[in-house]
């Protein structure tokens, strides 16, 4: 293949591309003004568009497609050939779901008022979504006509419109096959999907996991005569070890689902003669979905979108380093340029600036923003409806992309010391034992930890209240706290991360209650074995994923590979080459804190954040999220030359800095 | 920022952020704006499960609901710059999840949708909802009256109303 990902952006031939780009929806415009706006999104510093080709938008009834012949501005095969012209590089996005920006959410109306292709709460009704400009029903992500008709509609898309414009003959490099959009939200345990069809898929997904209906009645502790009698829960039910592996394996399944659904929807495209890289996209980290899961062996990598706020900075930027803890690629999709018609604000240019700057300060390596032309009601875009450039936006992303394009920003990476994993035994115990989840509870503002208190277990440890998604304190809140405090800059990711990621890391932590998967354990003891560093807490695992007794040594021909020796009370063993910490208390990790780990440059304001990133150049970045101006000293033992938002000098030693509310300062050090 | 029907020709974004601001709302009528200060009692049969009070309030346990009405008024009326008292009935949010859901969808816009769901929540005795302020100038009114009020703004630029559902 002529395109490669790699941690850098893409790679065409020989050309180092930085994946930065965004949409445009080139049937909102009238088509006189498609080139003006083509023109003004490269002024701003563009080579890449991503572009939507919405199913509703192009099938208007089953079996009527209109690509141009009915509504001109629906010519995707012009507006293509027009962006090739423009030397503007693209990223198809064929859906079949697309973000609220767009109406029925990208599906056809007609496809929608179908009920038997749609997913069914567990109390029966179609689950429906509030969508401009009518509410439609949730399809199944297991209905087989679902496929059916969305491999009808790429049929008509790809092998004569898209194929063609594909790299190197054409200026198609990317294209989307699948995302976790599918659940629009619905991510709670319960919501669904209850639909005929998800049963079956639910009951082949038991018979992978325990083969024999015998073996599913011995762990459920039930009487079931065959798998096909099994039902799944609709609710926690009462607080037994059986009932939660009843409900924790439908949380599998849910995951299941949906990987089931971007491999299918990989296959339809690969079937309909698209050969460039696939990418895929995820809500958030906490959507239920296998992130580590790859779909197909060529370079494919996944995106996250991501949601910058104020009011939530170190729910941002936690996101941010889960994006770069999971992902060979750092990529940010969707990330707001502008606003529209569900936003009740509007973020200023330096707002914007601030939220990409550090964005890229917390190691995103790639953007695609949405939108780069306003629409309709879409508003704040760096170009206007009619193609002008909004000078306040788009000079920024253009002062923006000149400094990006002169430091090489985005071909550096980030520079982390460690590695916090989210354990995804917790997660899903957490989505398990949440039972009233409802939907539309939000319009009457009930807040969600009210709703119904969590069962309790005969666990050492409560896993509920140590999820990543937990608003209270807990341990792995408590630790991010604890390394932001010590100037330790980390990455997240979950515990599915492969053993080649965890081997690049000298330091590993893990929050743990009284079970985790066996894989998962092995995986960690053979990251030790190795040298790493281990730290957990508060609890030390005793059982596995069917809460049975865990393995804690593993031999292969008589040949230890590891062995685990439990310990009385919390602190650190040695074990093969490295060690492990167990320590429920955060505050007596500190003598783990060492230079080593430590960023080479140090603040002495705690209100400010301070990341590095490697690459051609060291760039050293400081962010100040508060709204107060900020005083800080800066220690560096190698000078340091202002670059962003700084007088262009170049300091040494001790010296002090001042930084405005919410603003980002980039300085380059200098070897 | 409004609607999908109101499009914005020429207003400068950051006007379109003060007008939002100025009708504290998001794109659904009636939606408690976010960070609201709500106190919200959840009660079976009587019998208080949990209770939600907005930092910077300290109000009295509440053990046991008899009269919902009367108590969120006085909840209300006791602890001055409150947004809103709900007294909310647990079985009550679940009804009222599959009734929205249930309602005749395919006839509604996405406004109809909400107002349905508003008055659903109104007509049931078990969500007892005292919000007084959520229901200025425009929120609760359909995007039809928001329309009309934004097309009297005065002097501050160009909306068009389109009356079709064209480039969507």
């Amino acid at each position: 293949m002529a395109i490669k990902i790699d941690p850098s952006g893409i790679l065409l031939e020989d050309r180092q591309l930085p994946l930065y780009s965004g949409a445009v929806h080139y049937w909102r415009h009238p088509v006189e003004s498609w080139k003006t706006i083509l023109e003004n999104i490269k002024g701003c510093g563009f080579n890449i568009l991503s572009v939507d080709t919405p199913w509703g938008v192009h099938e208007t009834g089953p079996n009527i497609f209109d690509f141009g012949s009915h509504d001109p501005s629906k010519d995707l095969d012009s507006f293509l050939r027009l962006c090739g012209e423009c030397s503007l590089f693209v990223i198809i996005r064929p859906g079949p779901f697309h973000n609220a920006d767009i109406p029925g959410s990208g599906l056809p109306a007609w496809l929608t008022q179908n009920l038997s292709l749609a997913a069914l709460t567990a109390l029966g009704t179609p689950p429906i979504v509030d969508a401009f400009p009518y509410p439609h029903p949730i399809p199944s992500l297991a209905s087989e006509r679902l496929y059916q008709e969305f491999g009808k509609y790429l049929g008509m898309l790809c092998p004569t419109i898209l194929a063609p414009h594909q790299y190197p003959q054409g200026s198609v490099i990317l294209v989307q096959g699948g995302d976790t959009q599918g659940y629009f939200d619905r991510t709670d345990a319960y919501g669904i999907d209850y639909s005929p069809s998800s049963l079956v898929q639910y009951q082949h997904f038991l018979t992978e996991q325990y083969a024999s209906v015998e073996t599913i009645n011995e762990t459920y502790g039930t009487h079931y005569a065959s798998i096909s009698e099994v039902v799944p829960p609709k609710g926690s039910a009462s607080a037994t070890l059986e009932n939660l592996k009843w409900t924790m394996d439908w949380v599998a399944y849910k995951e299941h689902l949906l990987e089931a659904y971007s491999r299918r929807i990989v296959t339809l495209l690969r079937n309909n003669g698209i050969t460039v890289p696939l990418f895929q996209v995820s809500d958030s980290m906490s959507t239920p979905s296998k992130h580590h899961v790859v779909i197909e062996k060529k370079s494919e990598f996944k995106g996250i979108r991501l949601h910058p706020s104020l009011d939530q900075f170190r729910r941002y930027t936690n996101e941010i380093r889960f994006i770069c803890g999971t992902n060979p690629l750092a990529f940010a999709s969707d990330f707001p340029q502008g606003a529209g018609g569900f936003a009740s604000s509007l973020a200023s240019p330096a707002e914007q600036e601030f939220f990409i700057l550090t964005a890229i300060m917390f190691g995103v390596s790639a953007f695609d923003f949405r939108m780069l032309a306003e629409c309709d009601d879409w508003t704040g875009s760096p170009v206007t409806r009619s193609g002008a450039i909004r000078t306040e936006y788009g000079g920024m992303l253009r002062k923006l992309g000149d400094f990006l394009d002169a430091y090489k920003v985005l071909e550096s990476r980030k520079v982390s010391n460690a590695l916090v994993l989210i354990n995804s035994a917790i997660e899903q115990y957490r989505s398990a034992a949440t039972n009233s989840d409802w939907p539309y509870l939000d319009l009457l503002g009930v807040p969600k930890p009210q709703r119904e208190p969590p069962p309790h277990f005969n666990f050492s440890v409560d896993p509920y209240p140590e999820s990543i998604s937990h608003p209270g304190t807990n341990w792995i809140s408590e630790l991010i706290g604890f390394l932001e405090s010590q100037q330790v800059e980390f990455n997240l990711s979950d515990t599915n991360v492969p053993i080649g990621v965890l081997n690049k890391q000298k330091m590993v932590f893990l929050p743990t209650c009284d079970f985790i998967q066996q894989a998962v354990f092995d995986r960690l003891m053979d990251f030790v074995q190795r040298g790493g560093h281990l730290i957990m807490g508060p609890s030390q695992p005793s059982l596995n994923e069917h809460f049975q007794t865990l393995h804690l040594m593993k031999a292969v021909l008589n040949q230890f590979i590891y062995k685990y020796e439990r310990m009385e009370a919390p602190g650190t063993v040695t074990m093969g080459n490295g060690k492990v910490t167990w320590q429920s208390d955060i505050s007596t990790l500190r003598p783990l804190i060492t230079k080593e780990i430590q960023n080479p440059v140090q603040l002495n304001n705690p209100n400010l954040r301070l990341t590095v990133r490697d690459g051609e150049h060291q760039l050293i970045f400081i962010c100040n999220p508060t709204d107060q101006q900020q005083t800080t000293n800066i220690i560096s033992t190698q000078p340091l030359k202002g670059t962003w938002n700084v007088q262009d000098a170049t300091f040494t030693g001790i010296f002090q800095s001042v930084l405005n509310p919410i603003s980002v300062q980039v300085w380059e050090a200098i070897s | 920022m409004i609607s999908r029907d109101v499009e914005i020709v020429d207003i400068d974004p950051r006007l379109w952020l003060n007008i939002s601001s100025l009708w504290k709302t998001g794109a659904v009528p009636g939606r408690p704006p976010k960070n609201a200060n709500v106190i919200s009692i959840l009660h079976e049969a009587g019998t208080v499960l949990h209770t939600y009070v907005p930092e910077s309030y300290t109000v009295a346990p509440v053990q046991r609901i008899e009269d919902p009405r009367t108590l969120a008024e006085k909840l209300f009326h006791q602890y001055p710059g409150l947004d809103g008292v709900q007294i909310l009935e647990k079985t009550s949010l679940r009804d009222f999840s599959v009734n929205v859901q249930k309602s005749d969808w395919q006839k509604m816009s996405y406004d109809e949708f909400h107002v349905n769901a508003y008055a659903l929540a109104g007509q049931d005795t078990r969500l007892e909802r005292i919000s007084p302020s959520f229901h200025p100038i425009l929120d609760g009114d359909s995007t039809q009256s928001k329309r009309r009020h934004a097309g009297d703004l005065p002097e501050c630029g160009a909306v068009v109303f389109p009356d079709s559902q064209t480039r969507r």
